[in-house]
């Protein structure tokens, strides 16, 4: 019973390095992957002779997507309490937006064009850790600002609402200790620079190296 | 000078109409050989436009109509946003718009020998400046006319075909945004348009009398206001067929976006070519022959117009910033 006591208190100095306090500071970085998504559909109509048909003349058609893609993120947040992190992100990606090009009224090839799309993420997230230990899950949420530049053109913005979770461990102990962080999350995006201009909601995957002083 | 609207079929245009190429430029505007050798688009100096109606009825349409026609036609083009035209009616005259010398005159006229043409614009024009000083437009009286509200089987709808003739009175030259089919007997048929400024008529007792964003862009470019301009931007580019540049290509700019199409052509041996007027957006970029009517409708009959070549598209998208050219684009196009 002794030898029991006096190794939880042994213990309990090592978890509680571990462990942030409240106004610790964490800053992190990582790589991840952001889902492609439907970028709209839509057909170069020209206006019917109505003596040739009812229905427009198509020129063409293209069916567009913005596709999958590497992202970096940095982070740096402040421990509200040892359980809340709240932290301000920056997502950065270059996707390829392409339109599929078909159905040409004179028998042009088939093509998929692209280009590139900037895509900058500002947020602000907040993590909530779930347990303490080893395996720390957590469940995460946040806000921001979509910056999206396809190459030549102009910036479009767009809000971002994400929610997820994930899974931490700390790698070192000690009071500036290093730990893994990988995180899942969908992300809601109001605009994006896709055809469509409507809302979407992509997957988001990341995981990074964290450091808490 | 002399711009025509066909029936079925385009006639050689009277004199040649220069396709300008500048920065901006989305369509063809028409253009005149001035004084020091150069070549200006045309335009009006100022506005309104004074016109008169020829005093001549003709079956199914009495000169009333016609004004009233016509006005509804000056209308539409004076829609336009940021653009400033204006147009007044002066009175019933008993000239001619062939006849007539220092006014402008719209009206039907007798062209039997023009059996495939459905009225035309001509103009006098100042040699130094390019600007327009007189501009009348006839409608052939070969043809059987109408101005009933949703068209009449078998004729021609008058305000239709005076849109796409004001269009040539304020300085548009034909677009090439149509497909048509070549008829058994001889002469096209219209399948479908993107421009009121297609050369070609659809055919009788249809209407169409609404302008498009082709149409808007062009007239845009010629009178707009400079925010205008800073609002919208261009590409840039050459057709190439083989390494070599491909003249008299008809390059088209689809925004899937907005669904909006603009027209331009490769103008120089080395397949240089400008589409302007666009909404900034990502754009498909796609070349084609310039097959659909007679090449003398659209450029100078002296330009020799490449049409060995397939449709072909862009094998990238292509953003266009707000005010920005996009330039280097070069469209690949293979022999047929």
């Amino acid at each position: 019973m002794i030898r029991a006591v006096l190794g939880w208190l042994l213990l309990v100095p090592a978890v509680a390095c571990a462990q942030p306090h409240r106004g610790s500071i964490e800053l992190g970085g990582g790589i991840g992957w952001v889902g492609g998504s439907a970028a709209g559909s839509a057909a170069a109509n020209e206006t019917r002779n109505p003596s040739t048909g009812s229905t427009p003349l198509t020129l063409f058609q293209t069916d567009s997507r913005t596709l999958s893609a590497a992202t970096l993120d940095v982070r740096a947040g402040v421990y509200i309490t040892p359980r809340l992190l709240v932290s301000a992100t920056f997502q950065y990606s270059r996707p390829a937006l392409r339109a599929h090009l078909s159905s040409d009224f004179e028998g042009a090839t088939s093509i998929d064009a692209d280009t590139t799309v900037s895509s900058y993420t500002f947020g602000a997230t907040g993590e909530y850790r779930l347990s303490a230990g080893g395996w720390v899950p957590f469940v995460s949420g946040g806000a921001g600002q979509l910056r999206q530049v396809p190459d030549g053109g102009d910036v479009l913005t767009a809000a971002e609402i994400h929610a997820g979770g994930g899974i931490r461990r700390a790698l070192t102990h000690g009071r500036r200790p290093f730990s893994i962080r990988g995180e899942a999350s969908a992300s809601f995006r109001s605009r994006t620079a896709g055809f469509d201009q409507r809302h979407h909601v992509v997957p988001i995957a990341s995981a990074g190296l964290m450091w808490s002083f | 000078m002399r711009a025509l609207r066909a029936a079925g079929v385009i006639l050689l245009c009277s004199v040649s109409l220069f396709a300008l190429s500048r920065s901006v430029e989305a369509y063809l505007k028409i253009g005149t050989k001035v004084s020091n050798g150069g070549v200006v688009s045309i335009r009006w100096g100022g506005f309104p436009v004074r016109y008169f109606i020829t005093n001549r009825d003709v079956a199914g349409v009495t000169a009333p109509q016609l004004q009233q026609a016509v006005d509804r036609a000056f209308h539409t083009w004076q829609a336009v946003p940021n653009v400033g035209l204006s147009s007044q009616f002066v009175g019933f005259t008993g000239l001619s718009p062939s006849s007539a010398v220092g006014a402008n005159v719209i009206g039907f006229e007798d062209h039997p020998e023009l059996d495939r043409v459905l009225g035309a614009t001509s103009f006098t024009l100042d040699t130094v400046s390019g600007e327009i000083l007189e501009s009348d437009i006839f409608l052939n009286t070969t043809f059987p006319w109408s101005v009933a509200t949703s068209g009449e089987a078998g004729r021609q709808d008058v305000e239709s075909i005076v849109l796409h003739e004001l269009g040539h009175l304020h300085g548009l030259g034909h677009s090439a945004l149509g497909e048509t089919e070549i008829l058994p007997g001889g002469g096209r048929r219209v399948l479908g348009e993107s421009s009121i400024m297609f050369p070609i008529a659809f055919t009788a007792g249809s209407v169409n009398r609404a302008l498009h964003e082709d149409d808007v862009a062009g007239l845009s470019d010629i009178y707009g206001n400079p925010s205008f301009l800073a609002a919208t931007g261009s590409i840039s580019g050459r057709v190439t067929k083989n390494g070599s540049g491909v003249l008299g290509a008809h390059v088209v700019a689809f925004n899937p976006t907005t669904s909006v199409m603009i027209g331009g052509f490769s103008l120089t041996d080395d397949g240089s070519f400008v589409v302007g007027a666009l909404d900034p957006g990502t754009y498909v970029l796609r070349a084609e022959p310039l097959d659909d009517g007679d090449p003398g409708a659209f450029l100078s009959t002296s330009v020799d117009v490449d049409f060995n070549f397939k449709p072909a598209f862009l094998s990238r998208l292509v953003a266009v910033a707000r005010g920005g050219t996009a330039s280097g684009v070069e469209i690949k196009v293979l022999p047929k």
